[in-house]
Parts: C-alpha cells; structure tokens; sequence
C-alpha cells in the first residue's frame, strides 16, 4: 500500500474511527478542460470549495456537472488544468488512491451484500480490525437513521434508505470529499426533502467536503452553503443560495432558478414607476413573481389567464389581453386570488428591486 | 507501478484484451464449417469436383426424404401457429390465472430430452399395435407412422418447438395492454374476430413470424424423433447416405446446415425488429399533457380530445374515445 | 389440465352486452364453451397426446413387468435394478462424465465470452452474437457431427493440430465429443449469461473503485457473487442439454462404441421387441427425465435468485 497525500497524513485509524478525527479538505479545479471528441464539455472550469462545506453544481442536463464531479472522483481523464485536494495534486491519482465517498443516482448498492457488509467493504479493503469495523458500521447506522438493519439486504429496503445505506457506505471510510450525483432524483417526492434534509445534517455534524450535483434548482437551494448555478461548461454563478436567486449574476442563472417574468423598460424606469413598459424598451429586466403586484384596473395592461392554487400560495398566470399566451406571473397570497379571476384585467407594480436589470443585447432569450 | 493508470485507461486495456476471446470463439465457429465446405468441392490433392453436388441429384433417392421433410415442417408449422397463438391470447385475456400453468407445460419439453419422448412415444404406438391387426388402435398406429405423412413427428416437433416459441409469443402479449384493446375496440362495436385479427396479430408479428422459422428450421433438421421412429427424413437419409458417398453426405450436410442458420437468423432478427415497432407503438405520449393546469384552468375538454387523437392512430388500435386516461397510464 | 373456464366476472369482457344481462342469464352462458376453451383445447389435444401421455406411457412401462401371454404385468422396479449393471451402468457413468466435463468447459470458455461482449462494447459485436449465439444453441444434429469429423476426424484437415497437444485425441472419444459440444454449449452458456454481465452495473464498479478496491476487489467481492446464480444456472442447463444430446452423438459414436444413456435408450428401443428390452430403454427415458426435471427447478430457482440481485 503506497502512501499517498492523503492518506499519509490521516490514514484511517480503526481503534477510534469517527469523521471528527479528520481535517476537512479544500477542493480546487484550475482551468480544467474537458472534450469528448470534438464536442468540449468544461471550458476553463475553475472553482474553490472551502474546506467543510457543501457545494452544489446545478444545472440542465448535459452542462458538465457529471463530469466534474467524475474528474473529481477520477473516472474521467481531463485534457488541461489541474484538480486540487487538500492543496496538492490529485490528477496523478487512481481513482482507487483518492479516497473520496461517492453516492450515485441510482442506488448502486452491491445486492449480495447485506446492508452492514456493504457500509464495511471500504473499511475491509483499508484492513480495518473486525471489532473497529463493526463500531463504526453501528455508528453510521445510528447517524444514518438506519438502527437495527444492518443485517438486510439491499432488495428488502426501499430507495429512500437503499440511499441512507449508500451514504453510510461512503461515509465510512471517512472520505476526504463526498460526492453527491443526484443522489435524490431517483426518489418519490416526500422521501426526497426528508433525505436532503437528512444528508445536510450528517453533513454538518461530521463536517466532510461535500459536492452535490442535482439539475433540482429547489434542492441546490435548500441543501448547500454555496451554490454554482453552470452552463455549457462553465459556471455561470457561484454564491450563496439566497444570493443566486434574488441576485442572480447572469440572464441564464435568473431563468433557471425560480421562475422569473422579462419586462422590456426605459432605461429612466426605477421600482415603483407603473408597468407597463414601452415594447422597444432598451433594457430587460427581471422580476420574481412575488415582487410582482397586481390591482384589477379597467384599461390595465395585462390579463389574468388562468390560476394555479398551490396552497398557501396562488399563481396568477397574466398574458396581453387578447392574446392567448401567459408568459408572466405574479404569486399572491390564495386568500385574495378570489379578487383576479381568469378575464380579469390587471394593472402591474414592482415592490422590489429587480432580481437583475441587463441591456437588452445581453439579455439572450427570447430578447435576442 | 500501477500509480498513474486510472480508470478509464485500465478500461480501454481490458477492452482490448476482451477481443482474444472472441476471435478465438469466431475461429472455432468458422472451421468446422468452413472445412465441410471445402471438404464439399475439393478432393484431397486439391483439386475442384462438383460430384458431391452431382452425386446429390443423379440417385434420385433424395427426392423422397426431400419432400417429406418439407412438407412434415410446413404442416409442423401450421399446427403449431394454429394451436399456440390462440391459446396464448385466450390465457392472457380470459384466463390469466391459468397462465403459469401454460407456462410450465410450454417449458416442459425444453428440458425433457427428445429421446425420452421419443421412447415413451414408442412404446404407446407399441401398445397401440399390439391390440391387433384391424383394431382400431392399430389404425391409430398406422395413421400416425405413415412414412408418406407421419402425423406423429407433426405432434412432437409442435411440442418440441412449443418452449422457444410460446416464451416469444407470451413476451410479446406481456408488452401489450391486451384487455384495454380489447375492450376498447369492443366498445367501438369490433367482434372478437375483427379485434384479433386488427389489434393483437399484427402487434406480435415478429413472435409469430419468429416461431414459423424456428420452427421449421427445428422440423426440417430434426434426427432423433424420425432416426428411432425409422421415418426417412432427410437428416436420417443424409446419416444413411453417408456410407455409401461420404462427400455427397457432406455437401448434403452443408446445404442443410446453411437453410437452417438462413432459418434461425430469419427467426432472431424477425424477432428483434418487429418487436422493436410494437414495443414503440404505445408510446404516442400525448402531447397536450405538458401544460395539464392550463387545460383545466380554462375549463376546457379539447385537450383532452386533441391527447385522445394523438395517443390512439400510432398503435394499430382503433381510436378508444375513453383512453386518455389508459393512455396515460402507459410510459 | 384442458382448461378452466373463465369466471363469469372474466368472460362478460367478451361482450360488452352481457354486462347488461341478468344473472341467470349469465348463469346460463357460463355452461356453453367459452372462446378460452374453443382455444385452448387444440394445443392441450397437441400437448395430452404427444407428450403427457407418451410420458406417461414411459413411466408406466418402466414399472411394469411383462407377464406372459393375455396375463397382466407386475407392478416392479426390477427395470431400475437393471441400469445399475453392464453397459447401462458404464453409459450412465459416461453421460454423467461427458455432461458435467462438457458443461464445466463451456461455462469457463462461454463465461469469458460473455465478459468479453459485455466489455467491448461494439454494435457489430452485439448484433451478431444475438442472432449466431441463438442459432448455434439449437444447432446439435447430423450436419455438426459431419463438419467435426471433416475438421478433425481421424483423417480430417485440422486433426494434427490436436493431437500434436494430445497424442491420444480422437473425435470418436469423450475428448471429442465434449470438444464438439462446446459448438453449442458455448453459444448457450453466452445466451444465458450475457444479460447478467451486462446487468453488472458500471455503477457498482465505480462505487467499488471509489471506495478503495480494485478491479480485483470488484471481482472478488462484488462481481463474480453476482452473477455466481446465473452462471451455476447455465451450467445446470447445459448439462441437461449435453446429457439429452442424441442426433450428434448418435452420428459420431453409432450404437454401442461409447455407451452413452440416449445411445443406450435408441439401442434398446431398436432391438426391444424381441429381447424385452423395452422396460429398460423406458426406465433410461424416466431417469434422464427426472435428471432433467431436477435440472429445470434448480435452473429457476436460481434465476430468481438472479432477478432478484439484479433488479434492486
């Protein structure tokens, strides 16, 4: 067994094996590019994950989430720049070397082992002691809200705790970072929040570097300390989530986080001046639909299309009068939906700052 | 040593290392085969003779074993269409519960070597003779070992083909929602006949067009059954032929061998690609489903309508005014 | 075991009218032959006639005696008693020999091909091993048996290359025939196994590589457990087919070279009339048929076993 920048320095013990024992580490991609064939999938990719904290990649499908995260693991090559762990190097590591946890999206649990024997297969591989073994498993099992069955198999548990046994199994080795793929998207919708918000306290408590991909804008905001909303191989915004959806950085980062309504304005037009807004306005700005509010008005400019009752809360679909199309909403409080019903023409404030305010040559989209 | 190999390279040396073995199994595929073809048109010094061929046709004595194989595969097929599709589709739409039953049975014979049916087949035509010359068990006997129609290698050819043939027939109902066709043509006024013949057969084609070559290519190659039942079918005359014009026997053998790959490889990709178009049938996801809200909001049934008529025409059932919602049920 | 028919609930989906109808009228209906049984019956005619009851014909000679002329035959396992002597004992040890040999290697080598498809990965590849593989599976009959012996029987092309490895090679012996049934056993073993290699997920290799092990390790632990059901099911399937093999051997060996117990069972059927070997041949037949059913309940139970790992 070589030893490698990692585990050199914190090999796992097996006498006292817990995660607090290790030194979280940073992660740091510089200028790596990545093609298959001729088509390049992360164009000068750089990012800095600070040491303990969760980070999530979001972003549509074929964005080069995956792959980074695959780079990362060391199951990809990359053709230029450097990935670095901890400050040094991994690029010169087998994937095996790099001790990193790894959680797939669809649970890839071994079926012929049983749920304890597979927590333990990275312990056994290092050669931990039987008795440090069994400590440990019992002590993820319990962190995992998994007590009591570590002696099933995969094929008796459902998907929700097929997924708490893989994160058990990762965490056991006490990995220097954990990987995430879209470890939710397999799930029903109610296990789903109830295992984001499971992994971000296991999270917490044992401090471990996390990267979580998911294309859920929802779960990105909801699980990590920073989120990096990526497109077409680069990243599009880094920030914190609250950040990314009120401020978004970028017209692609406001559309694809929450949903969002495009007005053309005047470069004179500031919040709280009514809309409507000349068609040829010079810039594009966007509004959240909760900023968005609306007064039934005779000549308002637009038209209630129809509602969308969620709950607590209403989605007013609003288009141009005689047109069918609703390409803006407002989100109100249900109890005074009743006062907007479909028909109903509406007049339109903004009671907040824009989310973003972009020259409308910038604003891509249907603006281009 | 081993450091700096990651994954995807150790990948890419194991996929080079994984065509050995398959070069080695094509060898040993091709040279028997291709040593009966040589074996067919050269002599021994190497040079070419067609008297393999010639030796074939001038006795004559092929002819008969020729035909008989030919016709006891055709009828072998027919029965076998006959009494197995129905069978199958009545289980799967009226008797369901009867379906592991017909399952085991259609199985059955796939594990119980044709030399055992073939000595109990034997021992009941035995018994069947044995009542006496004029009796009607005798008739029996004759009937079915007719050496111009021998019934009986007909009825245990269809029951040898039955496990390969019933598992794809039954495969390619599982994959249709029978009984919503069914009933759905139903209440479209279709009769029983009508809704078999335009909804369910031309969903399993393939099935069926696989079992009529497989097995015509089992009947018109089988040995056993006919060499113990002394029926002079052709593999039995091409083993008999083999004494007299070893190379006759040969070129024999490669023509046989040839129409029954030809056959098979007709039967598996008939198979594979009509089954590939009834799988991609029911998929005609309607498209008004992206924006259901909308449809509702406004209060409106076209949508509804407009999913019906795009669900219905791409499967070969006639448009079911009530299967939106069955439509929609299906991924 | 014609058939049942359906439950009234079942058959009113037939006609959507006679939902409508009372129910004695339903009643009445349930009596006349449904369409369930007008199809059923002409394959269960097919089935009852040419296998029930030549099987049970089998079974019933095997345990009867012959009595003498116009007496009733006695009930008796004597035919059994008799595999246990001479050349039935030798051809049941000779089958049992050959299967188990012939399976064994066709598992090994087919095992390799199966990894090797799955691994590379090639269209081409995948097509063509779907159609030969399944028609090599069913190929066993005369024209194989020719092909070997003009590829390497005792004069044939490729003999040499045999014997210069094993001196004592010859087709016409247990070597030979367990060589030529690799031809369909290999392609069989591929058929069975192909789709547990590639049911082997890339993701438990990943999961494995990330947590520390190597392909070793993947193999050892995760790999070769997995699919162990499948493989010790192909095994046990083709050792029934290597066992049943009649047309091949028969070509190869004739009757009487190389006791095998379907040579045995053609023999004694051959000769029978007159020398009352009928109830042995018959007692063959229901032996290789039980081995044969047991074969089949294994082959399932461990494919559920498979289906089970491989669709979690």
């Amino acid at each position: 067994m070589s030893t490698t920048a990692q585990t050199s320095a914190h090999a796992p013990r097996g006498d006292r094996a817990s995660a607090s024992d290790r030194e979280p580490m940073s992660v740091r991609f510089q200028d790596v590019r990545k093609s298959y064939d001729s088509t390049e999938v992360l164009r000068d990719f750089s990012i800095d994950i600070e040491a303990g904290s969760m980070v999530s990649l979001l972003g549509p499908s074929g964005c080069g989430k995956t792959t980074t995260l695959r780079i990362l693991a060391g199951f990809e090559e990359v053709n230029g720049g450097d990935v670095l762990v901890g400050g040094r190097s991994v690029l010169s590591l087998p994937p095996h070397r790099r001790d990193m946890g790894m959680v797939f999206q669809s649970y890839s649990l071994f079926p012929n082992l049983s749920v304890a024997d597979n927590i333990e297969y990275g312990l056994r591989i290092r050669k931990v002691d039987a008795g440090a073994r069994r400590r440990r498993t019992e002590e993820l099992l319990e962190v995992c809200g998994l007590a009591g069955m570590g002696s099933r198999y995969p094929h008796q548990l459902s998907g929700g705790q097929q997924q708490r046994v893989a994160l058990a199994r990762a965490l056991a080795t006490q990995p220097t970072v954990l990987l995430l793929d879209e470890p939710l998207s397999a799930l029903d919708a109610a296990v789903r929040s109830s295992l984001r918000d499971e992994i971000r306290r296991v999270q917490q408590a044992l401090g471990t570097t996390t990267v979580f991909i998911t294309h859920d804008q929802g779960e990105a905001l909801a699980i990590a300390d920073r989120v990096a909303v990526m497109n077409s191989g680069r990243i599009e915004q880094y920030d914190a989530p609250h950040s990314v959806y009120a401020r978004p950085g970028t017209a692609f980062t406001a559309r694809f986080v929450g949903s969002i309504n495009e007005f053309a304005v005047s470069p004179a037009w500031a919040p709280g001046a009514p809309l409507p807004i000349a068609a040829d306005g010079a810039e594009v700005v966007f509004i959240r639909p909760e900023d968005l509010a609306i007064t039934p008005q005779e000549e308002g400019f637009l038209q209630v299309k129809g509602q969308t009752y969620t709950g607590e809360r209403t989605m007013i679909r609003l288009g141009r009068p005689g047109e069918e199309d609703a390409p803006w909403s407002a989100s109100l409080a249900s109890a005074q939906a009743g006062t907007v019903p479909p028909g109903t023409r509406v007049s339109a404030t903004v009671t907040a700052d824009p989310a973003l305010r972009l020259p409308r040559a910038e604003a891509g989209g249907a603006w281009a | 040593m081993a450091e700096h190999v990651t994954s995807a390279r150790s990948g890419r040396t194991a996929k080079t290392l994984a065509w050995l073995p398959l070069i080695a199994l094509a060898i040993f595929i091709l040279t028997p085969q291709l040593s009966s073809l040589t074996y067919s048109f050269f002599r021994g010094d190497g040079s070419f003779t067609t008297e393999g061929l010639t030796g074939l046709a001038d006795s004559g004595a092929i002819v008969a074993p020729l035909l008989r194989s030919l016709v006891i595969a055709s009828l072998t097929v027919v029965v076998l269409i006959a009494t197995l599709v129905p069978a199958v589709v009545a289980v799967h739409l009226w008797a369901p519960r009867l379906r592991p039953l017909l399952s085991i049975l259609c199985t059955l014979p796939l594990v119980v070597p044709a030399i055992a049916i073939v000595a109990g087949l034997t021992t009941v035509l035995r018994g069947l003779a044995s009542q006496g010359r004029g009796s009607l068990g005798m008739q029996v006997n004759t009937l079915l070992q007719s050496q111009d129609l021998p019934l009986v290698l007909v009825g245990t050819y269809v029951v040898l083909c039955l496990p390969f043939t019933y598992r794809s027939i039954d495969a390619a109902l599982s994959t249709l929602p029978l009984r919503t066709l069914y009933e759905s043509s139903s209440v479209l006024g279709a009769g029983m006949r009508t809704t078999l013949r335009r909804v369910v057969v031309p969903n399993i084609r393939g099935s069926v067009m696989f079992s009529a070559f497989f097995t015509f290519a089992l009947s018109i190659a089988e040995y056993t059954v006919a060499a113990t039942l002394s029926i002079n079918t052709l593999p039995v005359y091409l083993n008999t032929l083999s004494s007299t014009n070893f190379r006759g026997s040969i070129t024999l053998s490669v023509l046989l061998n040839l129409t029954t790959w030809l056959l098979l490889a007709a039967a598996t990709l008939s198979a594979s690609q009509f089954g590939q178009r009834a799988e991609s049938a029911p998929e005609a996801e309607p498209d008004a489903q992206t924006d259901p809200a909308a449809a509702s909001a406004a209060g409106l049934s076209p949508a509804a309508e407009t999913a019906a008529r795009a669900a219905s025409p791409a499967s070969a059932a006639p448009a079911a005014p009530d299967s939106p919602r069955k439509e929609a049920q299906t991924p | 075991m014609t058939s049942a028919p359906p439950s009234p609930a079942r058959s009113t989906g037939e006609d959507p009218r006679a939902e409508a109808a009372s129910a004695p009228a339903r009643a009445r209906r349930g009596l006349r032959p449904t369409p369930a049984w007008a199809a059923l019956a002409p394959l269960a005619i097919v089935l009852l006639l040419f296998f029930a009851v030549p099987l049970v014909g089998m079974v019933a000679t095997s345990l009867v005696l012959p009595g003498g002329r116009g007496e009733a035959g006695t009930l008796s396992l004597e035919n059994f008693a008799a595999l246990g002597s001479g050349s039935r004992s030798m051809a049941l040890r000779n089958s049992l020999v050959l299967s188990a040999a012939a399976a064994t290697i066709a598992a090994v080598l087919g095992g390799i091909c199966a990894w090797a498809i799955s691994t590379v990965k090639s269209r081409l590849v995948d097509s063509l091993t779907a159609v030969v593989s399944s028609v090599l599976a069913n190929d066993g009959g005369v024209p194989l048996a020719f092909s070997f012996i003009v590829a390497v029987g005792n004069t044939g092309y490729f003999v040499t290359l045999l014997t210069a490895v094993d001196p004592s090679f010859t087709l016409y012996s247990v070597q030979g025939l367990v060589l030529m049934y690799q031809y369909f056993l290999i392609p069989t073993m591929i058929l069975l196994t192909l789709p547990s290699f590639a049911a082997l997920r890339q993701q438990w290799r990943e999961a494995n590589t990330s947590l520390g092990g190597t392909s070793l390790t993947f193999w050892r632990r995760v790999g070769i457990p997995v699919i162990m059901p499948a493989l010790l099911g192909a095994w046990l399937l083709m050792f029934g087919s290597a066992f049943g093999t009649h047309a091949s051997a028969a070509v190869l060996i004739g009757t009487g070279g190389f006791p095998l117990i379907p040579l045995e069972i053609a023999g004694q059927l051959a000769g029978s009339a007159a020398t009352g070997g009928e109830g042995v041949a018959m007692a063959l037949g229901v032996t290789t048929g039980v081995i044969a059913v047991v074969v089949l309940l294994a082959f399932s139970a461990l494919m559920r076993r498979s289906a089970k790992w491989l669709n979690t």
